[in-house]
């Protein structure tokens, strides 16, 4: 288990995040979605996906009491910022907070994808771009109906 | 019955009481976190690594 960019994203992380942050198209977004622990694919398969449908297809999201997707638009997120030194693009994300997450599925993955119109989209139109491993201590997080805050210190991608 | 106290009531022990501190041996205190019980009000805190 890793974190990883989903082929289909190669090269696109950062037009992803632009797209959205300057609200282009207007009903784009960043969606993001938990993968449980009990039915998932291997990572190098995920990474083959091209949607949220075909990742759905086989493994699971998660179905905690308290738990939804989060849908990011151009107010929730800030701009990529690029660094000359290390010559990279850092994708930043604020902590993402799931309140009172009911005790479940453990929670394995996330993903965040990239919905270019989130009024008629559909998970079949859910470009998959980012997954990271949900994992406390080396194990995924098992909620106990509390908060599940997820933070992103140091950005969700570093484009280089 | 019952009773209610109107004042504190102070209760001084000397060693006349013959209380020894071996009676009284150290506590060892953990956190609810520590012992991994959760408390209503943790948060559950997922620290990522930026995907590169």
């Amino acid at each position: 288990m890793a974190n990883f960019t989903f082929n289909v994203a190669l090269g696109r992380e950062t037009e992803f995040h632009n797209r959205v942050d300057n609200n282009d198209p207007a009903n784009s977004a960043l969606i993001l979605m938990v993968l449980s622990a009990a039915t998932i694919e291997s990572d190098s398969t995920l990474k083959d996906y091209d949607t949220f449908a075909a990742i759905l297809a086989i493994s699971l999201e998660v179905t905690n009491a308290g738990y939804a997707r989060k849908t990011l638009t151009d107010a929730d997120i800030g701009p990529y910022t690029v660094d000359d030194s290390t010559n990279s693009i850092t994708l930043p994300l604020a902590n993402q907070t799931f309140a009172a997450i009911v005790a479940g599925n453990s929670w394995s993955k996330l993903v965040i994808g990239y919905d270019s119109d989130t009024t008629g989209g559909t998970d079949a139109n859910i470009v998959p771009v980012v997954a990271q491993d949900l994992f406390i201590d080396g194990v995924a997080t098992v909620p106990n109906g509390n908060n599940i805050i997820v933070a992103f210190p140091l950005g969700y991608c570093v484009a280089s | 019955m019952s009773f209610s106290l109107a004042q504190p009531v102070e209760v001084t022990l000397t060693a006349d009481n013959n209380l020894r501190p071996e009676m009284f041996p150290a506590v060892n205190v953990q956190t609810a976190q520590q012992v991994g019980i959760a408390r209503v009000g943790d948060n559950q805190t997922v620290t990522m690594e930026p995907s590169a």
